[in-house]
Order: C-alpha cells, then structure tokens, then sequence
C-alpha cells in the first residue's frame, strides 16, 4: 500500500481540495440556512423536510465533482513526471500500481465527501435531528458509492486515453450520472434520435442521482431500494477491474 | 551480462534506436555515447522494459537485479530523502529491518546522511544524488545511470564518478548513459557511439587507441574538436 | 487466489443486481394499481352516477413500454403494449374507441416529482393510487360528457392565457385572491347564512373580476375549475380517507393559495363542488357538466 498512501498523502496537501470543499461547505450552507433564497412560489424554504433531500443533492453533486477533481490527473501525471519508470523497474505490476493509486483518489474523495458531511451533521443538529444522526453513517457510504463510481471510472479512462480527453469524457459522465433522472424525463421530450441516443447514453452509464435518492429515502426514514445500489456498485466493481485489467504500453 | 542484439525501435515513422547490438560484461563499466536525441535513453529503456522494442532480442543474466537512475528523476516533494528511499524500498517490497539498515548507508554514499530538507527544495545535484541513492536500493548488480552528471558542476560531477567507480570496484555492472566525454574517459571500460539511432563504432579503453576517445567521438559523430 | 475473489465478487454482485432487479411491470405499481380498486368503496359514497375507475384501462409507462391494466372476469389482466404516447405525468387519453389513463409508473413519478419540486413529502403508492382516480374522473367527464366539457371553453384551452393574461393583470389577480379566500372560508363553515354571505361578496367580486377580462379568459378559467376542479375534488376526497391531515391542511387549507398558472382553480374548483355538496348533498346525481358550479350554488343559496 505504499504507492496508495504516498499518493494520498501528495493529495491531501493539495490546497485545490480544500478551495474546493470550501466552496462546497460555503454552497451548502447557502442552501441549509436562512440566508439561502430558495422559494416556490414566493415561499421561502426553511422545513428540515424539504431542505434536508435538496442538501443532498447538492451535496452528492459536489462530493462527484471533487472526486473527479482528486482523480482525473493522478494517472496521467505519473507517466508525464516519470514517476512510473522508477516504480515499473521496480516488477510493481500495472496493476497493483494503477490499483493503489486509484485507492489514493477514493481516499481523497471520501474525504472531501466526509469535509461536505459536516454541513450535513451541523444542520440536523441545529434543526433538533440529533436522534437522527446516526443515518448519516449509512447516507455517507451510500454516496461513496458515487465518489467510487467517478473515481474508478476517471481512473480508468486516464490509463488508455489521453489525459484531456479521459478527463472531458469522465466530466460528462459524471455530470449525465448527477443529472439522470432529469434527463431520463427528458428523453421523451427530445424524442427522435436525440431522445434515442440519450436513452442508450443513460443506460451505460451509471445513475449517480438514483443511489443520492437512495442516500435521501435513507436519511428520511423511507424504505430503500437496494438493486440501485447493488448496479452502482456493480459498476464500481467493473471499472476497478478495468483498472486492474487495463494497461499502457509504455512507462 | 546483457546482451543486445539489433534492436530497433521507432516513434510513429521515425527510426529513433537502428539495429543497435553490443554486449555487457560483468563488472564492466559500459557507456552510451552520443549527442542528445542519439537513441540512448530510448535503448535504456528497451532494456528495462518501460518501452517496447520493435525488433531485436535483448537478453539478460537471470534473477538479475536492476537500479535504476533516471536523467530527470522526480520524487513525492513533501517527502526528506530518507522519506524517499524508504517510499521505493516500500514499493519494492524490501523487509523494514533491512531498510533501517540500508537507507543510512545509501545517503551516507551519496552525501545526504544528515539532510532533513523535503525534496521540493533539493537542487539539481542533491536530487541526482538521490536518484543514485534509489537506484542502490536492494543491491542491484546492474545499475544504469542516465545522464548522472547532468545539471551538475565540475566538483560535482567528479564526486559523481568517483562514486561510480567504488560502485565498480565492489563487482558492480554499470551502464552509464551520457554525452560528457570527459566523465566516459575517466571511468568508463567501453562502450558504443551512435547517432541517430544507429551504432558508428565501439570504444574500448583496454584496446590501444591512436586517437583519444574525442577524437573518435567527432570522427564519428560530427562536429569540431575545441 | 486473488483472482477468484474478484470473480467470485463479480459473480455475487452480478447475481444480485438480476434477482432484486424488475421485470414487467413492478410489483409496486400492481399495488398501486389493486389499491386504487379497492378504494372504489369510497368513490360510490361521492355521489357521482356510474363512476367505476374499473371501467378504464391503466396503461403504465416505466420508460421502455406500457403495461395495460384492464377489466376482467378474474379481477385484471396486465398485457404489455408498444408505448403509445410519451408522457411526463399521468392523463387521460383517447385510445382507439375510448379514454385511458396514461401514467409513468409510480418510480418515475416520484422521481419527477423530487426533480421538480423542493417538497420532500413522499410521492408513493397512495399518492399515485389517488393520481390514478383524478384522470379516471376525467375518463368518465370525456366518456360521457364530451359534448358539454367542449362547450365551456369555444377557444382553444392554452395554459399561456392565464399565465399571460389573467396572472399579469394586477386588479384581476387581487380581486381572484379574495375570491378563493371566500371560497376556502365557505368550505371551512357549517353555518349556511356565513355561506351565503361569503357567496354574495364572492358574486359581486366575480362580475367586477369579469369586467376586466375578456371571454376568452373567463372560458378558459371556467373550464379548469370545472373540469379540473371536479377531478381534484374526487382526489381529495379519495386522499382525505387514507391522509385526513393532509385532506385538511393540503387541500381544504390550499383553497386560498394563490399560484401563477392553471392549478390554482383547480383548488377553488374544487372548492365549489364542497360547497355545492353542503348546499345539496344528492347534486351530482344528475350533474352533466354543462353549467358553472357557481351557478348552481347561486340558485341553491337563490342569489
């Protein structure tokens, strides 16, 4: 695990992950307390109820982003700094090597994702939720399923395709993947072929706001349903074994 | 020890290593000599496999343990050089007592025994010091040095080679990539001249040469004698 | 070894995700569909003549095709059909020779409706049971009562008249404001004299309202709270048994909410035909939809 930790360590000392998770604590607490301008129909929102699902959301879009933010270079880099010669010389396989670094970025963004929780946490206790609390534990894993999701993925890609490009492709599937349920409405609106190629689009790729439901029924007490989640950990599962599986030609 | 027969590699249509042969004996301290874009680096790199070959047969001594110094080497910057080494012999797998008591000598060789600075503010020697520090790691008994004098200064580069020559005079196999003439000279056995991918002769200190190893450089590769 | 770990990982992942998986349609929107048949029991106490929601098929739409629910001996058949139209919500709509409600399964209202809305109160199966019965109501008003519910409004229904026109007039808007107070405040009394009080000053604000907006807008109006209105009551009526805290605060205590677009009359709709039950419990015997419900509780009330 010496590759994970070093790289994690290099990560944590960013200062771009906690700009980040920054701004994402500074969004978050806009929508949780009174400051924030969220209204329907000239009604401003301030019901635990209500506030506590869209937090989430926001919550789970960021944690998405910064795990894509931690994981899109990480690969890459190695190999433009070099840093794979002196550990491909070394008999470290492709596959423990682009394995432990991949670990790194989930590490960094279960971390970024637990810097979001705070807000969470805060805001069930200053709403009288602390009876709740302890559903924070099962939200927050359920949305590392995400932060997984977009790790691996990202991963995956920046292995055998360049780095601009691996990075374009992981942002678009992440922001379809926060965003599927609203396109998934949206394809019958679109109809044609647009509706058609957003449908097999949608299918491939994996519905990060179905597991953040999950994460919301969760957090308020409702039944879940666990085939979204088992399929979201279904594809964690494929795109680590491609990490695994992948590998360049060259150091 | 190694040997290499007619390899060859290219990089999209260009022919970057041409039907390069040449053998390494043991205890030999071999060079690559040639001017900058040569082929030498990529041919190191065909030996170690970070690259692979388009033709040609490489063979190494089995079980064969290989250190490694790049020309640019990089290192976590928020780690000290014992930090470092500890990183690689990590990754190598090298058992915690054995590193306890390696590290400590390996930065004692190269001149870094007492530096508590994180590798962000190394300068060009000490990192180059550093990657030959790696690079021993494990006791290798080939050890390939990639330009191990670059960036550095007159007094550095003679520390370099001095130490390259105790590494030799302890049974070590070396293969010294470099365009310094002057450090192949002094220390080196032998070794091949090529420009532009392609072997334009041998040099051999132990064979009596009319010309002095520049002499033989320029005929060969081009160029004026200062 | 490591490698069968990760097979076997793979292989349990897998065999999950295909038994808890869905085939056909989900077994929640069986339920949802069976509970809204049971709920037929408190439809035959509202008093509308032959309104059975077993009489119109229920085609659910879960993204990839329809699964028709129709009338049988046996209780129900479920036949999967290509999709026939793609919709965001449910609705009524013609098929063949007759009228269906057409409705994204229960999953993919919920999901919409968390999309679309900042209300986290679960939209489930008794949500969408009672989603079921409001466009069954419109099945039975298309069904039997074409010809009046096309003569309410002679001009084309568009949702941009009232969000255009009568949400942008300022005087209409605020005379509309007090006029759905009256009306929530009416529903809330049992006193019939309070009642007529608040229908006098309702009339009064309704011919001053008209002035200022022309027939087209008045029609369209009309039509939602009669249509819709009456629609909205069956679902109110059908949630207050399962939900009377939410019958109370959501619908009767939303009479009085004002909204820009159509669903506000919806509510005051509504609102009318609780009036007209107060004022003649047996009225909907004879109903046909060919008069203003307001209209109605004038002559009751002999304004």
């Amino acid at each position: 695990m010496t590759i994970a930790m070093t790289a994690f360590k290099e990560k944590i000392r960013r200062k771009e992950l906690y700009i980040v998770s920054a701004i994402g604590i500074l969004v978050l607490l806009i929508f949780g307390t009174g400051t924030g301008t969220l209204s329907i129909d000239g009604v401003p929102i301030t019901d635990y109820t209500m506030l506590a699902p869209i937090l989430l959301v926001v919550l789970n879009a960021l944690a998405c982003i910064l795990a894509f933010i931690t994981s899109f270079s990480t690969i890459p880099n190695e190999y433009e700094r070099r840093t794979s010669h002196l550990v491909w010389i070394r008999n470290v396989s492709q596959a423990r090597y682009h394995g432990e670094l991949t670990l790194a970025n989930i590490l960094a963004g279960l971390v970024s994702e637990a810097i979001l929780f705070v807000v969470l946490f805060i805001f069930m206790l200053t709403n009288g939720r602390v009876a709740e609390l302890w559903r924070l534990i099962p939200v927050y894993l359920i949305i590392a399923i995400n932060v997984v999701i977009v790790s691996t993925l990202t991963g995956m890609l920046s292995i055998v395709i360049p780095k601009t490009f691996a990075a374009s492709i992981s942002v678009v599937a992440t922001l379809v993947g926060i965003f599927h349920g609203l396109l998934y409405l949206l394809k019958d609106v679109i109809g044609g072929f647009g509706g058609m190629l957003v449908k097999y689009v949608l299918k491939i790729l994996p519905d990060l706001h179905s597991i953040q439901s999950q994460a919301g029924n969760v957090l308020c007490g409702r039944d879940f349903d666990i085939h979204t989640i088992l399929v979201g950990l279904l594809f964690a599962y494929i795109f680590t074994v491609l990490i695994l599986v992948l590998k360049r030609k060259e150091a | 020890m190694i040997v290499c027969k007619n390899l060859k590699k290219s990089y999209k249509e260009k022919c970057v290593v041409n039907d390069l042969s040449f053998e390494i004996k043991e205890g030999e301290i071999f060079a690559f000599l040639g001017s900058n874009g040569a082929g030498k680096t990529t041919t190191i790199k065909m030996i170690l496999g970070l690259v692979k070959k388009d033709a040609g047969e490489i063979e190494l001594a089995e079980g064969i343990n290989i250190g490694y110094s790049p020309e640019t080497p990089y290192f976590p910057p928020f780690l000290t050089a014992y930090e470092s080494l500890e990183y690689y012999a990590g990754i190598q797998r090298m058992p915690k007592e054995e590193r306890r008591k390696e590290i400590p000598l390996l930065l004692e060789t190269v001149g870094l025994e007492n530096n508590k600075t994180k590798v962000k503010h190394f300068s060009k020697g000490m990192l180059q010091r550093l990657a030959l520090a790696q690079s021993l790691l494990g006791d290798p008994k080939l050890l390939i040095l990639d330009e191990p004098t670059a960036g550095l200064d007159a007094l550095g580069r003679l520390e370099m080679m001095q130490l390259i020559g105790r590494l030799r005079d302890k049974g070590m196999t070396i293969l010294i990539n470099s365009h310094i003439l002057a450090d192949i000279e002094r220390i080196c056995d032998k070794g091949i001249i090529i420009k532009n991918g392609v072997q334009m002769g041998t040099w051999n200190r132990g064979e009596e040469n009319e010309k002095s190893l520049e002499e033989l450089f320029l005929e060969m590769v081009g160029g004026e004698k200062e | 070894m490591k490698k069968v770990v990760v097979i076997l990982v793979g292989i349990v992942l897998l065999a999950g995700v295909i038994f808890t998986g869905t085939y056909g349609v989900s077994q929640k929107n069986i339920e949802v569909y069976e509970r809204a048949m049971e709920m037929q029991s408190i439809a035959d106490t509202i008093g509308w003549a032959d309104f059975r929601i077993a009489d119109y098929p229920i085609a659910v739409y879960d993204g990839e095709n329809e699964y028709v629910f129709t009338r049988s001996k046996e209780g129900y058949d479920v036949n999967k059909r290509a999709v026939t139209m793609n919709f965001l919500v449910a609705t009524a709509y013609p098929v063949d020779d007759h009228f269906e409600v057409i409705t994204p399964s229960v999953e993919q209202m919920s999901s919409f409706i968390g999309l679309a809305s900042a209300d986290a109160t679960e939209y489930g199966s008794v949500e969408h049971s009672v989603t079921l019965w409001h466009e069954a109501f419109h099945c039975y008003q298309l069904t039997n009562y074409m010809e009046a519910i096309k003569n309410i409004c002679p001009e084309e229904i568009e949702e941009n008249t009232i969000t255009l026109h009568a949400d942008t007039n300022k005087g209409a808007v605020d005379l509309f404001k007090r006029q759905a107070e009256l009306l929530e405040a009416a529903v809330k009394s049992e006193d019939i004299d309070r009642i007529r009080a608040y229908v006098v000053e309702y009339k009064e604000l309704e011919e001053e309202r008209n002035a200022l907006l022309d027939e087209k807008i008045i029609h369209t109006e009309e039509y939602y709270e009669r249509v819709e209105g009456g629609a909205y009551y069956v679902e109110a009526l059908m949630h207050g048994e399962m939900n009377p805290e939410k019958f109370q605060n959501d619908y009767i205590g939303g009479i009085s909410e004002f909204s820009n677009g159509s669903s506000k009359y919806y509510r005051t709709g509504m609102a009318q035909y609780m009036i007209m039950d107060v004022l003649n419990p047996g009225w909907k015997a004879n109903y046909d939809f060919s008069e203003p419900v307001m209209e109605l509780i004038y002559e009751e009330l002999e304004i």
